[in-house]
């Protein structure tokens, strides 16, 4: 196989203003050179930084060597600054205060990654952005409520005020929605909001253990039943890095590998890895463009980008019904996850309860706990109102991190799972 | 490097306040696949963090990688424009160090990956997930008004992580690079124990037996100890930020933060690096300081700020943090716990370490299998059950800058319910 390379430059400014009302920035810039070269079954990467990188990409064969050097030269596009950051942050907070929060928190991080990679005969190049807006807003008892959304770019966030301001008060109602009462304990019907945290269970259980380097090794619950049905017809889940919107989004991956969405599960059966090229031709197939590194200075790995879950056919609004208690989860974090036996808990941070086909209050933290093949088993139905969440909080497979990540999922309906109170 | 560390000297000596932090070397991470292959990434880079102090004391600083001397001076600039409105500092103490002698170590794929696939060789009957190889061979500089200090680090660390039943288990080890490579067979053995451990499940224990915690799992108490004892999180704890001098734990416990043999003799901020008690007999003696949190502190600083990689900016972090051995009372029946589950984060709460582990409860020469569990541990609360400390410490490849070792707590331990189950266990 040819060399490769990838260089980029990039910037992420991330601003914060505290429920003190402290405004705080941090920024992070690189720019750099990797340069990858196959000798057999082993891959070697070297790497520099800046002036070093320039003098490095002068090298490269090809139109290789014009493309990395203008990728690692040109001025990246004007980044939010902190005035504007500031004034966004501190109206969002007053909204916040004066709607009933005892605190509001914001984060705003704004990035920027031109980049260049590929074979060097064959370079790809573009730049990459993304704004992400977090808001959490908070009672004195320390009950609190967290929201986040995503931008394809700095204009659409400053150009639409509204959505910001909707999802404020789509939190300001969960939040007041009065007291939260204890979580449930047992083996109950759970619905996972649309485009919620819930997403996150999809990365864990079904992303990560079909990612070709876990499939090399024989090393999850799913990576021996390629083909096999583990879910019903109307489940199929998969990594699209094509979406746009609030998506994780790239035209090629970090090999120069032009992305493509690759259905991990289709009408239920165990369909297809994420690959890079080197797990690729371990496998004796094609890359299908998930090669993702964290920055030059890291190695690709085959992984996730925007994880989905397809919606249905059902009304979303008829998945309640005929669920006379249950728990409707809108915000998970992963405890643990057993890659082999697909053995997982995930803490649940955000619920309300179900009662008579109806949304109830709001519970205290619980633990959702479960093995992958009987979780899948029991997925009842996908509504028909997809959406999407990115955060800033990434990835981190094997320490590689973080890196963005995106999840995107209907309403969906799990027969039962079980729930227990948590810390 | 020799033209950026002249191009840092004449700013030091043209520009009254200005200092540099200056790291250069090479990173080697090497990732085995244990089917065969792997691959490696060398990462040759120049790090500086440029630092400007006003003439009453306030200090601004700019990170980057850089090449060239203008760089450098751009990168000053920056930290000098930050200055008025940067953190007042209390005046550095002046260190002295030897020079550098003889060439850098170099960095090896080839030792890497035999390093690697010996390890892989010895454990043909683990599912590894990772095989980690990665060298270090840095030189550290700070040029200040009062000298150049200057110092390398060169280390090699081994770590894996193998898939057990109900989750990744991850052993590890580090040694100096100029060594022989390191000994697989202690991180074999290491791991062998995680996995028989969690070969298949437990029982729940049968009383509020003594515990004993392996380094494995307790680990993850002195990685919560750290973080607890870091002058930017102290401050916001007013119990410990007025601390010093009062009785916090059981008399079992002095900690202290040690370099390992051979490692630095200052922080990136140019203080020394001396031994560092910060509990002794019980009693809170220093937090770990950066120089800002020493001063928001009006502390005395203790040399203990370093360069986070991720954060970019030098924070208070431990060396090689370790509690010293206290002879345990003689047991015949406790709660072992030898193995831990990784888990996506340890501290769920600020102060409370959750942990997923295995087991045993022994009784005599019988041990039965336990769990796993899940543990709860409000890291204060736990640690004023210690009863004893061995000295087994070993280094932590999950934890930075803590070598645990074997702890010992006292029974009355509870595991509160949590609905028709038993919930975690738990102190206090």
């Amino acid at each position: 196989m040819s060399p490769s390379f990838f260089a980029e430059s990039r910037r992420v400014v991330e601003y914060r203003l505290n429920r003190r009302g402290e405004f705080s920035t941090s920024s992070q810039g690189l720019r750099g050179l990797a340069r990858t070269e196959q000798d057999g079954l082993q891959w070697g990467q070297q790497s520099s930084a800046e002036r070093d990188a320039v003098a490095e990409a002068a090298r490269l064969a090809g139109p290789a060597a014009a493309v990395a050097q203008a990728t690692l030269e040109e001025p990246l596009p004007p980044w939010l600054e902190a005035e504007a950051a500031e004034r966004l942050a501190g109206d969002l907070q007053q909204r916040g205060v004066a709607g009933g929060a005892a605190w509001c928190e914001v984060v705003v991080q704004h990035g920027l990654q031109r980049a260049a990679c590929g074979a060097e005969a064959e370079p790809r190049h573009g730049l990459r952005e993304w704004l992400i807006l977090e808001l959490r807003a908070g009672l004195a008892d320390g009950d609190s409520v967290w929201r986040c959304f995503a931008y394809p770019s700095l204009r659409e966030a400053l150009d639409a005020p509204q959505r910001v301001q909707a999802r404020l008060q789509e939190l300001l109602d969960a939040l007041l929605s009065g007291p939260r009462q204890p979580c449930p304990q047992g083996w109950l019907p759970v619905v996972m909001a649309p485009g919620s945290a819930a997403g996150s269970f999809f990365h864990e259980v079904c992303g990560h253990p079909l990612e070709g380097d876990v499939l090399l090794r024989h090393g999850s619950y799913l990576s021996t039943r390629l083909g096999e049905k583990v879910a019903g017809a109307h489940l199929s889940v998969g990594d699209d890095p094509t979406r746009g919107g609030e998506a994780v989004e790239y035209a090629f991956d970090d090999e120069g590998t032009p992305a493509r969405p690759v259905w991990l599960l289709r009408e239920g059966r165990v369909e297809e890895p994420l690959l890079d090229r080197r797990t690729a031709q371990r496998l004796g197939r094609d890359s299908n463009g998930h090669a993702r590194r964290v920055s030059y200075r890291s190695a690709p790995l085959p992984r996730m980008a925007h994880t989905f879950v397809e919606a249905g056919p059902t009304p979303a609004g008829e998945l309640l019904a005929g669920i006379s208690h249950g728990l409707y989860i809108q915000h998970l974090l992963p405890r643990h996850m057993g890659l082999l036996s697909g053995e997982f808990s995930f803490s649940v941070v955000e619920a309300r309860l179900i009662e008579s086909g109806q949304l109830g209050p709001r519970v205290l933290p619980g633990v959702l706990r479960g093995t992958g093949l009987d979780a899948l088993r029991v997925l009842e139905a996908a509504g028909d109102d997809g959406r999407s969440l990115q955060s800033t909080r990434g990835c981190r497979k094997l320490d590689h991190g973080p890196l963005r990540v995106s999840f995107g999922q209907p309403t969906l309906r799990f027969e039962g799972l079980q729930i227990e109170p948590g810390p | 490097m020799s033209a950026l560390l002249d191009a840092a000297q004449a700013r030091v000596r043209e520009s009254p306040g200005a200092s540099f932090w200056i790291r250069e070397g090479d990173t080697l991470s090497y990732e085995h696949e244990p089917s065969g292959g792997g691959s490696s990434s060398l990462c040759r880079e120049t790090v500086v963090e440029a630092r400007h102090t006003t003439a009453e004391g306030r200090r601004g600083v700019a990170t980057g990688r850089v090449s060239t001397a203008e760089e450098l001076t751009r990168l000053w600039e920056q930290a000098r424009s930050r200055s008025a409105a940067g953190p007042l500092l209390a005046s550095p103490r002046a260190i002295s160090s030897p020079p550098l002698e003889g060439p850098a170590a170099q960095v090896s794929p080839d030792r890497a990956r035999g390093l690697a696939q010996a390890l892989c060789a010895a454990l043909p009957e683990a599912v590894l997930q990772a095989v980690l190889v990665r060298q270090l061979a840095h030189t550290f500089s700070v040029v200040e008004a009062q000298g150049l200090h200057q110092e390398r680090v060169e280390t090699e660390e081994l770590l894996v992580r193998a898939e057990a039943r109900p989750g990744a288990v991850v052993e590890g080890a580090r040694g100096p690079l100029r060594a022989v490579p390191l000994p697989v067979a202690g991180v074999v053995e290491g791991l062998r124990a995680q996995l028989e451990t969690l070969v298949a499940p437990g029982r729940a224990p049968t009383a509020e037996l003594p515990l004993v915690l392996r380094p494995p799992v307790s680990a993850a108490v002195l990685g919560g100890l750290a973080w607890m004892l870091g002058g930017d999180v102290a401050r916001s704890s007013p119990a410990l930020a007025a601390g010093a001098g009062k009785r916090l734990f059981p008399s079992t416990l002095t900690l202290v933060d040690l370099a390992p043999a051979g490692g630095r003799r200052f922080d990136d901020e140019g203080q020394s690096c001396a031994p560092l008690t910060l509990v002794e007999a019980g009693v809170l003696r220093a937090l770990l300081h950066s120089r800002p949190t020493a001063a928001a502190l009006s502390q005395p600083g203790s040399g203990r700020g370093f360069f986070h990689p991720e954060l970019e900016a030098v924070v208070p972090s431990p060396l090689n943090l370790t509690l010293l051995p206290a002879a345990p009372p003689p047991l015949d029946r406790y709660l072992e716990l030898t193995a831990r589950v990784e888990t996506f984060t340890t501290q769920t709460q600020p102060g409370l370490v959750s942990l997923i582990a295995g087991g045993w409860e022994v009784w005599g020469t019988q041990r039965t299998r336990v769990g796993p569990l899940e543990l709860e541990l409000p890291v204060s609360a736990t640690l004023r059950q210690l009863i004893g400390v061995a000295d087994d410490a070993r280094w932590s490849p999950s934890f930075e800058g803590v070598l645990a070792p074997s702890l010992f707590l006292a029974g009355g331990w509870r595991r509160p319910s949590r609905g028709a189950v038993p919930g975690p266990l738990r102190y206090g």
